[in-house]
């Protein structure tokens, strides 16, 4: 994927462009603003804790600190994957914590004007943690708010209702 | 905010502190000119810098307590109750706005007109009275009689002096007036303190705990570099070189983090003096061991439970002093503080000698709120019921602390202390006062732990809260369990354990499976009071772990107090032994701790002591536990000679070693061969015992001759069985002492 798409676009250079990671869960391609993350962690095997709430895709080290990590797979209802997974490490008001996704992607740049709120038919559940998407050429990058993500947030926010806004947004 | 307004926060927080240190001590010495020397420096420093900062009211008020320090300092007034109480309340206006200005960036908007008001007007008898009073100073009597001139003949830097006008009226001094002097204030004070300034460095906390988290990392690079070089000779010597830096830099760090008591010590004395004042009584406040080193955020763990010991300490325990008099006592109350430290420990005692706690009332008490069974309360030793005072629910109801002399919130101190890995015990005795007794790890940020095993993965279990660990092999665990119900139990000597299985706490769906290839261990935990066995798959080495802090979605699980990371790189959670019984269920005062009160009381017409039950050549002795130091096992050949007597080098000193079975000289030969040796203690005397086998603690009856009352010498009754006693005052001294190298006797003999 290369950074032109929607830069080049002619009609207003000026136009408010937002850096994104994307990261990839499942077939879905999702986006993080780069100003929420950190560190990138690859390849890490988190530690379980038993008892945690499931969203809990468990501890990693990093620098020195032990980092709570949030599983995508396990907020979007998906099968877990065995093995190794890439770590985005998000900075939010309640302090650091990683989000488990099965790889990282490169950094796009993409701007407001292809922005898209999410939909009104979107679950309840994919509604809170997503913000909307971004029409890319070959498809959607769909929006994670970093902030909704965080695990005291998930905590407040629980429900078991079971997402299905991945499949959706593919 | 900027950093200017922030250096100046710091700063006059610390000048307080000195400042309210100095006042309560100004009390007693009314006349130190040290002491006032310091206060009008604490005030005359804050007045100096507000004035090009801009905060008006802090401005105004610190002048007006300047001006009121300047007359003391200069002797033309001396320092009663009532200014010292008005010059606390500056202090303590002056905190506020502190406060305010670290808040909000702005003074607020209080009134001070009053307290100001109130210092001016403790300034005005200055002129009368010291015209009359014509104090020691020689020059102060011509200052009073020309108070307009005073500040002409006054050293110039002495802003007190430059405006002797009420300070409201002087809204707004120049600035170049107010910052000279303080100028010439700080090169006055400069020989003193220089020394401390210059080699000294002011370090945001947040980057000393980046520092400690770093060096853990460090360490952790470090145990896995050395694993991964230590087949290459090459590399020995450089990762032999990194592991000695890395261990010196740790102990550097935890250095850094340590601050003496002293910084919780010295807010006592104001509480004590406000208090007894409100209160009527009659304190006299001592301390001990100030600089004494405790880690950060450890003192600031117990900054509230020393508060509210001394606040517990005036209230129930010292008496009025009429009431002092009354009992024969002295009128005025004493209250020391005192901290020492204890190896890994730091001890803070906190003791009066006011009416002390009487155990009969607790004991009672204890019984009305069903706190504990009444034929259990008879048992209980006065120590044990004494402990009674820390259960939540013993002191929630008013007339409760009436009646026991304490108890306002005692469960709330041994909380704080035990969150922080401490312990805390209380003695007492009615009439002669109560000792309060913090037991606080040197550092938080580094435990020692047992790492223990459990569905595959490793967690540690701070050693601090372990008593013992019990091996289950597989072969007995189908009868070693032993069940209520569906409650699991152990018999440890007898007395019936309730167990926790790590497993099914932590995966409550689980299958009851029981012992693996390699059987169960059982640790055996204490936890607030507390007793259980926690079951475990198996165990790895203890380790001095680093610990983490867990995000608060995992500390709200309830089960961990931290996570760390182990030599291997591996990640653990830290269990909370106090939680896991919480959680599971264990009763408070479970049936062991009672019955073993019991047994110690009904044992007292036939003295029962602990031993250590070993094996030594094939029999069975016994060497009294309370003279045992450790139990080492190491290879033979760590045991030298001198002449015919076997010695070890044990921590650098020479112990005798006492080998009455010739478990040495069967050894001999075989270089793998390895013995137990148990260190004991005889008077000031140390020795170690050859033994082949510690077997285990039990305690032993005395035995009487028959057809006498005479308690027989050297032998008890051990588990049903005759035991000798080994006598510790039978092992020769070494020949330095005594020039026959006596040749070494059986002792220790089994009788039956």
């Amino acid at each position: 994927m290369n950074r032109a798409p929607t830069a080049s676009r002619s009609q207003q250079k000026a136009q408010s462009l937002v850096e994104v990671c994307s990261v990839r869960v499942g077939k879905v391609l999702f986006g993080v603003p780069i100003t929420h993350i950190l560190e990138i962690v690859g390849a890490a095997r988190p530690r379980p804790v038993p008892l945690a709430p499931a969203y809990v895709g468990g501890l990693v080290h990093y620098r020195g600190d032990v980092l709570t990590t949030v599983s995508l797979r396990q907020l979007l209802a998906l099968p877990l994957k065995e093995g190794a997974q890439d770590i985005l490490v998000l900075e939010s008001k309640g302090g650091c914590f990683g989000l488990l996704v099965d790889s990282v992607g490169e950094v796009l740049t993409a701007s407001a004007a292809d922005y898209e709120p999410n939909p009104s038919i979107l679950e309840e559940r994919p509604r809170q943690l997503l913000a909307g998407a971004y029409k890319l050429k070959d498809g959607l990058l769909v929006m994670l708010d970093p902030e909704r993500l965080e695990p005291m947030r998930l905590d407040a926010t629980r429900h078991d209702s079971s997402p299905s806004g991945a499949g959706r947004a593919a | 905010m900027d950093d200017l307004t922030k250096e100046f926060l710091i700063e006059s927080q610390e000048g307080l502190d000195r400042m309210e240190r100095c006042l309560t001590e100004l009390e007693q010495k009314p006349q130190d000119a040290a002491l006032l020397a310091e206060i009008f420096r604490s005030v005359h420093t804050i007045k100096g810098t507000t004035g090009f900062l801009g905060f008006k009211r802090l401005e105004k008020l610190a002048h007006s307590g300047e001006n009121l320090l300047g007359v003391l300092r200069d002797g033309k007034l001396a320092a009663d109750a009532p200014m010292i109480s008005a010059l606390l309340e500056l202090l303590d206006s002056l905190r506020t706005i502190l406060k305010t200005i670290e808040a909000e960036e702005t003074e607020g908007t209080g009134e001070d007109a009053l307290l100001i008001g109130r210092l001016d007007l403790l300034r005005e008898p200055a002129r009368v009275a010291v015209a009359a009073g014509a104090r020691s100073r020689a020059n102060s009597p011509r200052e009073a009689v020309a108070p307009s001139a005073a500040p002409a003949v006054a050293a110039a830097s002495e802003a007190a002096l430059l405006v002797p006008e009420p300070a409201a009226l002087t809204p707004d001094p120049p600035v170049a007036a107010i910052s000279a002097p303080a100028a010439d204030a700080s090169n006055g004070r400069a020989p003193a303190t220089s020394s401390a300034a210059e080699s000294t460095l002011r370090v945001d906390v947040a980057l000393l705990n980046r520092m400690m988290n770093l060096v853990g990392e460090l360490v952790l690079t470090r145990n896995q570099v050395l694993q991964a070089t230590a087949a290459d000779a090459n590399m020995t010597l450089l990762s032999r070189r990194l592991d000695m830096v890395t261990a010196d830099l740790r102990e550097a760090v935890m250095k850094a983090r340590m601050q003496p008591v002293s910084n919780v010590f010295s807010k006592v004395p104001r509480m004590v003096r406000d208090l007894s004042q409100s209160l009527g009584r009659r304190v006299r406040l001592q301390t001990e061991g100030q600089e004494t080193e405790l880690d950060k955020s450890l003192l600031e763990a117990i900054k509230d439970p020393i508060t509210h010991a001394v606040r517990n300490a005036l209230d129930h325990g010292i008496e009025l002093p009429e009431v002092r008099h009354a009992a024969g006592k002295d009128p005025e109350g004493l209250l020391s503080l005192r901290a020492v430290q204890e190896g890994s420990h730091v001890i803070v005692e906190i003791s009066d000698d006011g009416t002390g706690i009487a155990v009969e009332k607790v004991r009672s008490k204890a019984i009305e709120r069903k706190l504990i069974a009444p034929e259990r309360a008879t048992q209980l030793s006065e120590r044990e019921l004494l402990q009674l005072i820390f259960l939540p629910g013993f002191s929630t109801a008013a007339e409760v602390t009436n009646v026991s002399g304490r108890g306002v919130g005692m469960d709330v101190v041994r909380t704080n202390v035990e969150k922080i890995g401490g312990k805390v015990e209380v003695d007492s005795r009615v009439g002669r006062g109560t000792t309060l007794r913090l037991r606080i790890p040197l550092t938080l940020a580094i435990i020692p732990a047992l790492i223990v095993r459990s569905l595959n993965q490793s967690f540690a279990l701070p050693q601090a809260a372990l008593s013992e660990l019990v091996h289950i092999p597989p072969e007995q665990a189908a009868t070693a369990f032993e069940w209520i119900e569906n409650a699991p139990l152990y018999r440890l000597r007898g007395q019936l354990l309730p167990l926790v299985f790590l497993d099914r706490l932590l995966m409550p769906e689980r299958e009851w499976r029981l012992a693996g290839d390699r059987g169960n261990f059982i640790a055996v935990l204490d936890a607030d009071g507390r007793r259980f066995g926690l079951v475990v798959d198996s165990l790895a080495d203890p380790e001095e772990i680093v610990v983490k802090p867990l995000s608060a979605v995992l500390k709200d699980i309830g089960l961990y107090s931290g996570a760390t990371v182990l030599g291997n790189a591996e990640l653990a959670l830290i269990l909370d032994p106090g939680l896991i019984a919480v959680r599971a269920g264990i009763s408070m005062h479970n049936e062991e701790e009672s019955t073993r009160g019991g047994e110690e009381e009904c044992g007292t017409e036939a003295a029962r002591m602990d031993y250590l039950l070993v094996e030594a050549g094939g029999r069975h002795a016994a060497v009294p536990l309370g003279d045992v130091l450790r139990i080492e096992q190491m290879p033979l050949s760590r045991i030298e000679y001198f002449g015919p007597r076997p010695l070890l080098n044990f921590e650098g000193q020479l112990l005798p070693v006492e080998d009455a079975a010739g478990i040495l000289a069967a050894g001999e030969g075989d270089p793998e061969a390895k013995i137990v040796v148990v260190v004991c203690r005889e008077g000031n005397r140390q020795m170690g015992i050859a033994v082949s086998h510690v077997l285990d603690v039990a305690a032993g009856d005395s035995l009487f001759e028959a057809g006498s009352s005479r308690q027989t010498d050297g032998v008890t009754l051990l588990k049903q069985r005759v035991t000798g006693v080994i006598n510790l005052g039978g092992v020769p001294p070494l020949p330095a002492l005594e020039e026959t190298a006596g040749e070494a006797q059986l002792v220790a003999e089994e009788v039956g």
